[in-house]
């Protein structure tokens, strides 16, 4: 029963090579969608941008350039999360949370926290800009992990489980929420509730946790009159085609000149100044005009490969935390990928958050492809059969979900490796 | 042994995978939606809102008289237009009131003109260079000036109006012909505009990175029409003049050439100043119909040519045939009597012309018979459109013989009773000057295309109709009219003998009687009687001083037909 717990893995000199190891040992699959989203997203980025960087900054390729840079950034950081085992995150996780904690207040410091098109969620150190948003997923994410985790044979508890996730769920989504990020707030609340979900909660709370989340969007929406306007907008933009609707209207047009076929790359007349956030939320708009309902599918399809395999290595993973690592992430990027193109297609009101590798916005993907790095060593370590399907044999015991690697197997599995 | 627990985890984990699959077909549903199902009518409004195109307007065509001069010009001029979405709803008061100090409108009217949601208005058109100037210089957002091209027409014989209006009709202010010669051959006119395509960001900066689509305005073409633009202004005048001496109401001049069907002057008094269009259609917009084709008249004793050539061409008589003309004859109950309620006794057909004695057309009608007659009055056309190339050509048909009573038969041979157009009129007549043929009558005599090349309108026979026995005799038989009857009137010096013609004093029908009183004059004609250089017809409507055609139609053809021998140097032969 010593070895039960996970990390005496992680001590194992596990040989962690480079690219064609993760291409071999990793998922093939993750890897070939991430790299075909974030290829596409930076042609789109510049197909998009041209007309912005021309207008801005007398150069067409100016946002490229900058997205170019942040996209060879972050594949460092994927593949660099990538070779290093994600049970080292564990001691990361808590300062990781603070430090999050602190950018997040920091917005709310004058002088330090820039306030962009209404919403405050932006913070200046001269001249970086950075949104903790973004890092705050991941704090989150890995949080949580190691606090369900930690807590998983009281997960039934309401005392001890459901109102302590409760607390936390509050206190963050409160945090990002006075920082009118209402997309954040919901990415948040889908990461850790669908933690909470796979941890092992009982059903029953979960459904109760979402309708309280539910109730309280419903609640946000209510008090705060622009988000309430937005609603509005979106259940009918023609109404006020010029002003709440306005961007609606074009994101839809945009849709719609594309057809099925598209305009053309780098054809799209939408991207010039009449959709506004055309390279960054709503870029989606322009793929839909320039490559039409094939690009769009194609793009609709690499997200649900990046799911389908985000989620199959959940399964696959060798213990809970790399379990609800590679859920969170997954439920991530998927919520931001629904959201955002929910908004583009005007099924749901718009939030305001990027499309996940294909939006121009540095830090956003960096971060993204960290995340990605970290899903990696996830399946680098995964099983054919993982922790979950071994639960089965120790259902017997106190501790249902205790994971029972094969420690042997895996050890010898590797050392045949290359 | 399965448990709660057993399937649990995993079976989360695929109910995650299943939400997010179900998302994505969702949002593939809302993609189909948009990118298929209304890819169409949403791409009408993208390009709606930002394809730029700039209109090359076409040059219209040039009117052309048979000589080349021109009959019109085209002069340069500005349309003023607005894009009331470019001019902030607080800023419009204010441009109104200095736009209304240059456009001379009332601020009011201009303002009422920009509280529109349309991206474009006119706020005035066709104004001269240099007030589209002043607006320029106002510089104001949203307002702009349009070069357009407006047509100038000459000035026509009768002060107050422009030659031959209703024959070139006028360009309306959408650039469109309406009336005659700009009615009906608008399209070759008008030629197709060009544009310049491009598209436009929304500040309505051109895309500069985007391909500019130019295609080039394809000219109108140029129209060289068969009138005589001297003639024309003598028959103007020469009408203008002789309505005025008996105080008629209205009148007409139809000049074509007889074996060609060529048309020489067009006249019709009232008539307008085309430059003024706009505002003979806030007026009188009466005026701008051409009554030598859109109104219907009853023809009178003219008529009779038709009635004895058929009766002549059928050997039902000659032109020595005699009978006991007794003043009157009754018909189906009806007591019809001569113009002059006299009886003449043994007269020959040749004096039933030359008198213009109705009983004496009835008896050729009689003698030849009704359907025979009916079948003459279709070969010369009456109650047939011409398909002269001018708008707004009627016609009332003839119906089947079946319907007309004996007594209508009767009155239409002395031409009461049946409805022509001044034109079907003259084509019916000039049969005789063209040796027997109908011919088709034509005002455009060539048509130039915008390279320049000229495509000639051929003439056309419509179909033989008399023998040439048949049209010697009548000829010699017209000219009796003028040398021994009603038409003295019409003798030229130097071409006694040469001038054949008939009057034709008709009565007025209103609500099916004839009104005592009202009377449509006319004279008909052609002149050098062997090779007629041109057949003219005179119309003279509701005269106050003198009535019968001899007196009030007869002497403008003598003046028209003077000034044709001079300028056509004709020579009697």
């Amino acid at each position: 029963m010593k070895r039960h717990r996970g990390l005496t893995l992680v001590s194992m000199p596990v040989p962690l090579p480079g690219w064609s190891t993760l291409w071999r040992r990793g998922d093939r699959g993750l890897l070939l969608a991430v790299g075909g989203l974030a290829a596409f997203g930076l042609v789109m980025v510049f197909s998009a941008s041209e007309s912005q960087g021309w207008l801005w900054h007398r150069n067409a390729a100016y946002y490229f350039e900058r997205q170019l840079v942040w996209l060879v950034l972050g594949a460092g950081l994927l593949w660099g999360c990538a070779q290093l085992d994600y049970h080292r995150l564990r001691p990361l996780v808590r300062p990781l949370a603070l430090g999050s904690l602190a950018l997040l207040l920091l917005v709310f410091v004058p002088h330090l926290g820039v306030t962009s098109n209404g919403a405050r969620r932006w913070l200046k150190f001269g001249p970086l800009e950075m949104q903790p948003a973004e890092l705050a997923k991941v704090a989150v994410l890995l949080y949580m992990a190691s606090w369900l985790e930690r807590r998983r044979d009281r997960l039934h508890s309401v005392e001890e489980g459901v109102l302590p996730f409760l607390a936390l769920l509050a206190l963050i989504t409160g945090l990002v929420m006075l920082e009118r990020d209402l997309g954040t707030t919901l990415i948040l609340a889908a990461i850790m509730l669908s933690q909470f979900l796979v941890a092992g909660s009982r059903k029953r709370h979960v459904l109760l946790l979402v309708a309280i989340v539910a109730l309280a969007i419903a609640a946000l929406i209510r008090m705060e009159p622009y988000r309430f306007h937005r609603i509005m907008a979106f259940l009918n933009p023609w109404a006020d085609p010029l002003n709440s609707g306005f961007q609606s209207i074009q994101s839809i047009l945009a849709l719609g000149s594309g057809g099925i076929f598209g305009v053309g790359l780098g054809q799209s007349i939408q991207k010039y100044q009449w959709l506004p956030f055309a390279h960054t939320d709503f870029i989606f708009a322009i793929v839909g005009e320039e490559t039409g309902l094939l690009g769009t599918t194609a793009v609709l399809v690499l997200f649900a490969v990046f799911t389908y395999r985000g989620y199959r290595i959940a399964l696959r993973a060798p213990d809970l935390f790399g379990s609800l690592l590679a859920c969170g992430i997954t439920t991530w990027i998927t919520a931001q990928a629904v959201i955002n193109i929910a908004a583009v297609t005007v099924t749901l009101p718009t939030t305001g958050i990027p499309l996940p590798f294909i939006s121009y916005g540095g830090s956003s993907l960096a971060i993204s492809l960290l995340a990605v790095g970290i899903l990696m060593n996830i399946a680098v370590q995964g099983e054919k059969v993982g922790w979950i399907r071994h639960a089965r044999v120790d259902l017997g015991r106190r501790y249902g979900w205790a994971p029972v690697p094969r420690d042997r197997d895996r050890a010898g599995a590797v050392a045949e490796g290359p | 042994m399965r448990t709660v627990e057993d399937v649990e985890p995993r079976a989360r984990v695929l109910s995650l995978l299943a939400l997010a699959l179900m998302a994505y077909l969702v949002l593939l549903g809302r993609l189909g939606y948009w990118q298929a199902i209304r890819h169409r009518d949403l791409a009408a409004v993208a390009r709606a809102q930002h394809d730029d195109r700039l209109i090359l307007p076409a040059v219209r065509g040039r009117l052309l008289d048979r000589y080349g001069a021109p009959l019109v010009t085209n002069t340069p001029v500005f349309s003023i237009f607005a894009s009331p979405d470019l001019i902030p709803t607080a800023d419009r008061a204010e441009v109104a009131d200095r736009l209304g100090g240059v456009l001379g409108m009332a601020p009011a009217d201009l303002l009422a003109k920009l509280a529109t949601t349309r991206k474009f208005v006119y706020l005035k058109r066709r104004v001269p260079a240099s007030v589209a100037h002043q607006v320029e210089a106002l510089a104001q957002p949203g307002i702009g000036k349009i070069a357009e091209s407006q047509r100038s027409y000459l000035e026509g014989a009768v002060p107050g109006t422009s030659l031959a209006a209703n024959l070139l009709g006028f360009v309306n202010d959408s650039g469109q012909g309406a009336y005659g010669i700009e009615g009906y051959y608008d399209q070759q006119l008008a030629g197709t505009n060009g544009y310049e395509a491009t598209f436009r960001d929304i500040t309505g900066r051109p895309i500069v990175l985007s391909d500019r689509t130019r295609v080039e305005p394809i000219n109108g073409a140029s129209l060289q029409l068969t009138i005589d633009g001297a003639i024309q202004v003598a028959a103007e005048r020469a009408l203008a003049d002789g309505i005025k001496k008996v105080e008629a109401e209205s009148g007409s001049i139809l000049i074509m050439e007889p074996t060609t069907g060529r048309i020489v002057a067009w006249a019709d008094i009232p008539t307008y100043d085309a430059n003024l269009f706009s505002a003979v259609a806030d007026q009188n917009p009466r005026l701008f119909v051409d009554s030598n084709v859109s109104d219907l008249y009853e023809p009178g004793s003219v008529m009779k040519v038709v009635t004895l050539s058929g009766a002549l061409d059928r050997h039902a008589i000659t032109p020595t045939t005699t009978f006991n003309e007794t003043g009157s004859v009754v018909i189906g109950g009806y007591r019809i009597k001569n113009w002059d309620n006299k009886a003449h006794g043994v007269v020959t057909m040749t004096q039933v012309l030359e008198k213009s004695l109705n009983v004496g057309a009835i008896k050729a009608e009689q003698l030849e018979g009704g359907p025979a007659f009916f079948e003459s009055l279709s070969q010369f056309g009456v109650g047939q459109r011409t398909s002269i190339d001018l708008a707004g050509e009627v016609n009332a048909t003839l119906g089947a013989y079946a319907n007309w009573r004996p007594v209508e038969l009767a009155t239409a041979s002395f031409g009461q009773g049946v409805d022509v157009t001044p034109i079907q009129m003259l084509g019916a007549i000039n049969v005789i000057a063209s040796g027997g043929d109908l011919v088709w009558p034509h005002v455009v005599d060539q048509v130039i295309d915008a390279r320049g090349v000229a495509h000639p309108v051929a003439p056309r026979v419509i179909r033989h109709v008399l023998a040439p026995t048949t049209v010697n005799q009548m000829r010699q038989m017209m000219v009796g009219v003028v040398e021994h009857g009603s038409g003295y009137a019409a003798r030229i010096d130097g071409f006694r003998g040469k001038i054949a013609g008939k009057t034709g004093t008709a009565n007025i029908p209103e609500n099916g009687t004839y009104p005592s009183g009202e009377v449509i004059g006319s004279f008909v004609g052609f002149v050098p009687v062997d090779h007629p250089q041109f057949t003219m017809l005179v119309i003279v409507r509701k005269p106050k001083i003198l009535f019968e055609g001899a007196y009030v139609a007869a002497p403008i053809w003598k003046a028209v037909a003077s000034a044709l021998i001079t300028q056509w140097n004709i020579a009697p032969q």
